[in-house]
């Protein structure tokens, strides 16, 4: 009986087909499978350095916004402020870290976010001539100053980082007039 | 009658030939079938990888250009950073090659236009601030009726809430609330902005029947009207003659 089962030829050809087209199928799975491999790795490196770019890009805005700009002129009149508000001749204070945040507007920034921005630092204001409500001229220093963000792109890809900078400079004060003169923002590390 | 058809279907039930045909058949329908979407698998897989391929290509051009600064110019657009409760707008020049983009401060001035906008909306921020308590170098809550900016610049003239409003602007902001006229007022049981466009009254100065306008905090819309006057460098209106709600400022175009 055995023997005239395995004699017998017929219907063979379907399973040897669907044996093929098993192997067949895995193989061009495999293929498949390698080739989505590639591309995603391409797509997610292309997203990595895009997020690296919304960093560099970001950085090189608020450089000019603290050295040039209206973010160092707040910070360094902040200092100053205080240093009218204590009525004191000299003033040592560490300033936040204050939670700040950016935001991005303009064709083809869809897609770009800046997270956990952070600012802090150390000032020294010195008044030079008169104090308090009455105060004429000072020095400011500001010291570790850090900024730091994490980029995004596309809420997934991202990229951290942290700039350091110091500032001198001295203020002349008339009529509540402010001239701000012999100053230098430099920026320490970034990273 | 034997007519020999039981002869024919015995003969044809009997005949195993056709079942070897119709199980070819199969075998090469489902044969082909199997070739077909295997070789759309090949062929997408290989499309894919070239896809990659040319990608990666690409990528390491766009890195060059962006690192370089070499992409051309796409447009233009604002990066807002809020720190301490402040907003500082930075104009930025957007650039792309094809994939990667980036931007870089623009180094021209801002518009009037911008600068107006910004201006205004930081008024308006400092004002909810005065209005709350939380704004500096001021005592309690604002409840009055009205802050006028005519020498809100000066400390020594006793403006109180407009002198702390002014001093919170930055430097651009100062400057542009310089060359105009503002007053904070309450009408109409909310408070608007109204202001001249493009002239400062100092506080000797009196006008009737001008242009003024009113910005409304809350939707940052503007209207205008025929029938403002100023007292003293403060701005006001006669509440009538209004325009319909825009959202530009003629005159800062």
């Amino acid at each position: 009986m055995i023997k005239k089962t395995i004699k017998n030829r017929k219907g063979i050809s379907i399973p040897i087909v669907m044996a093929v087209a098993v192997i067949l199928l895995v193989i061009g799975a495999v293929i498949l499978s390698v080739a989505s491999g590639n591309l995603g790795t391409s797509n997610q490196e292309k997203n990595t350095k895009q997020a690296y770019f919304i960093a560099k890009s970001s950085m090189k805005v608020i450089d000019r916004s603290i050295r040039n700009g209206e973010i160092g002129g707040h910070i360094k009149n902040m200092v100053l402020t205080d240093l009218i508000n204590s009525g004191n001749t000299a003033v040592n204070k560490n300033w936040g870290p204050f939670a700040s945040s950016a935001g991005y507007s303009g064709k083809g920034l869809a897609g770009f976010e800046a997270k956990d921005m952070r600012i802090s630092f150390k000032s020294s204001s010195q008044a030079t001539s008169g104090s308090g409500s009455d105060l004429q001229a000072a020095t400011v220093t500001i010291n570790d100053m850090k900024v730091s963000f994490r980029s995004l792109y596309n809420g997934r890809e991202s990229y951290r980082v942290t700039a350091t900078y110091s500032y001198t400079g001295y203020a002349n004060i008339q009529n509540g007039a402010r001239t701000w003169g012999t100053e230098t923002w430099t920026l320490v590390n970034i990273k | 009658m034997d007519t020999g058809k039981h002869k024919v279907i015995k003969r044809i039930s009997g005949n195993k030939n056709g079942e070897i045909l119709i199980e070819s058949i199969v075998s090469f329908i489902i044969f082909i079938i199997v070739l077909i979407g295997v070789t759309a698998l090949v062929l997408s897989s290989a499309n894919m990888n070239k896809e990659a391929d040319i990608s990666n290509r690409d990528l390491e051009n766009e890195i060059k250009a962006a690192e370089n600064d070499t992409a051309p110019l796409t447009g233009t657009g604002t990066m807002t950073i809020v720190f301490d409760g402040n907003t500082f707008y930075e104009n930025i020049n957007i650039k792309k090659q094809t994939a990667i983009t980036y931007f870089s401060p623009k180094n021209d001035q801002k518009t009037t236009h911008q600068l107006g906008e910004e201006t205004m909306a930081s008024i308006a921020q400092k004002f909810t601030k005065a209005r709350a308590g939380s704004l500096p170098q001021t005592d309690g809550a604002f409840t009055g009726e009205r802050i006028d900016g005519v020498d809100a610049s000066d400390p020594n003239a006793g403006a109180g809430f407009a002198f702390a409003v002014y001093t919170a602007l930055t430097t651009e902001q100062k400057s542009f609330a310089d060359s105009i006229s503002w007053s904070i007022v309450n009408t109409e049981n909310d408070y608007y902005i109204f202001f001249v466009a493009g002239r400062h009254y100092t506080s000797l100065e009196d006008d009737s029947g001008i242009k003024v306008y009113k910005y409304d905090m809350k939707s940052t819309r503007y209207q205008y009207t025929g029938a403002g006057s100023v007292d003293d460098g403060r701005v006001s209106s006669s509440g009538s003659g209004w325009s319909s709600w825009n959202t530009t400022v003629l005159e800062w175009q």
